[in-house]
């Protein structure tokens, strides 16, 4: 009992921090290269941080292939090309010049320019028309161009209406909102030993309203018991690790629910991801 | 002439935004930005030798995999909540006759084998990688993935992600009846 509470405490505190592997280097400047080519390298799963900062499983698996790789006395390019041969050039934070990257040098450069080609001929056209005399028609381009804008306006309204439609999000706000007033029909179903069990769709949707009851109300014990019980039945450990953490810290010290409740805490984490 | 240049900003927003827009709806139809290319379609199957899951200490190596057949190399593990929702999925494909074969993917050998007996067994094969240094080669990021790799040994297709009856008739269904006739052939 006092090991499963033992084992609820740590894992509630956050303390997955897996031990990390101690290397050892040949020497100082091995050590920076280490860093240096660690940093270089992109983790493919979390995307924004290198493998030297990430915690995910993967990259601490290519930061033991890249110090595996130095071992062997492999360069600094041979262990990037390594990596970009298995994942791509997503992997190296310095990709080569290809077809596709090219436009991303090539394109400002030739906005620039083009602009610059703009300025130019508008600004040699003025001098010559200022050394012409006065032509007819100098007032009639400017009548009326309030109207102009119009179209535009009206066209920037459509777009605009049309892109929130396109994507606001008032269906899932609806099913939300269905899900939330369901709930007390759904929950007694779901108590019911009789009552037939709840489809999956179903069970989806009493775990949504029961977020929702339990985000008014954090308090309830038996609400976050529930919402275990929910995790466990989709197969989602992580949820139901949660839900059996939040319930366990509602429970004083010496009740005697806290027992039981540990022991499902303890449960759900033996099966989350590690 | 020089009125008609002012349009061209407006033509280059009008272009950019169409584009924007047409990701942005990719994305909420379940279109995940993060999913990578793999680097090794067209190449074949990377060489190995592991055990196999069921028997330890039986070797598997590259040549019990091609046989002339394609199959789908499905990478799980029962750490991975997606593999426990793709799974039935997996069982449906392979009862019609595809050719899966499972590689466990940074596991527990004794949580595998419990799995696989309560979830039923879709592999044809199974490959154990315990610490994961086939997925290294094969650019695994996650679990699960699903490689599809032809009768020669050339991998073809890679799925990252769950696989399920929307992916497969979607994605993967055309390639895997146009990889099974030039086996055929």
């Amino acid at each position: 009992m006092r090991w499963l509470l033992f084992i609820a405490v740590l894992w509630a505190a956050g303390a997955q921090a897996t031990p990390q592997q101690t290397l050892v280097f040949r020497d100082e400047a091995q050590e920076q290269q280490y860093r240096q080519i660690t940093a270089a390298l992109r983790c493919p799963k979390c995307q924004n941080n290198s493998i030297a900062d990430s915690g995910s499983m993967i990259a601490a698996d290519l930061r033991l292939k890249v110090y595996q790789l130095m071992q062997e006395g492999k360069t600094r390019e041979q262990i990037v090309d390594y990596m970009v041969a298995r994942y791509g050039n997503f992997v190296t934070y310095d990709p080569p010049l290809t077809p596709v990257t090219s436009l991303l040098w090539g394109v400002p450069g030739a906005a620039l320019l083009f602009g610059a080609w703009v300025i130019v001929a508008r600004s040699r056209r003025r001098e010559r028309g200022e050394k012409l005399p006065a032509a007819g028609q100098p007032q009639s381009a400017t009548q009326g161009s309030l109207w102009l804008f119009l179209p535009g306006g009206a066209l920037a309204l459509l777009a605009a209406g049309g892109v929130w439609l396109a994507t606001n999000g008032v269906a899932q706000v609806a099913a939300w909102q269905q899900a939330t007033r369901q709930t007390p029909a759904l929950l007694a179903q779901a108590l019911d030993r009789g009552a037939v069990p709840l489809s999956a769709a179903q069970v989806q949707q009493l775990a949504l309203g029961l977020r929702t009851r339990l985000y008014d109300d954090p308090n309830s014990v038996a609400g976050w018991l529930t919402l275990g019980h929910i995790g466990m039945m989709q197969g989602n450990a992580q949820l139901a690790a949660d839900a059996f953490a939040r319930a366990l810290q509602q429970v004083p010290e010496g009740d005697p629910r806290r027992e039981a409740i540990a022991e499902r805490l303890a449960k759900a984490v033996s099966q989350t991801s590690r | 002439m020089t009125r008609r240049l002012f349009f061209i900003p407006l033509a280059l927003f009008a272009a950019v935004a169409a584009v924007l827009f047409w990701q942005l709806t990719r994305n909420a139809e379940g279109d995940d930005p993060r999913a990578l290319e793999s680097a090794l379609i067209g190449q074949p199957l990377p060489s190995f030798r592991l055990e196999s899951l069921m028997a330890p200490g039986e070797v598997l190596d590259g040549s019990a995999l091609v046989n002339g057949k394609p199959l789908l190399l499905n990478v799980w593990a029962t750490w991975c909540p997606t593999c426990r929702a793709e799974h039935q999925y997996l069982n449906q494909l392979s009862a019609q006759g595809v050719r899966v074969v499972g590689m466990n993917y940074k596991d527990d050998r004794q949580k595998a084998i419990r799995w696989l007996n309560q979830l039923g067994n879709p592999y044809a094969l199974s490959l154990f990688d315990g610490n994961g240094m086939l997925g290294l080669d094969l650019g695994v990021y996650g679990a699960p993935e699903t490689f599809l790799i032809d009768g020669k040994g050339i991998i073809r297709y890679r799925h990252a992600g769950d696989m399920n009856a929307q992916v497969w008739n979607n994605e993967l269904k055309a390639l895997w009846e146009r990889v099974s006739r030039e086996a055929g052939a």
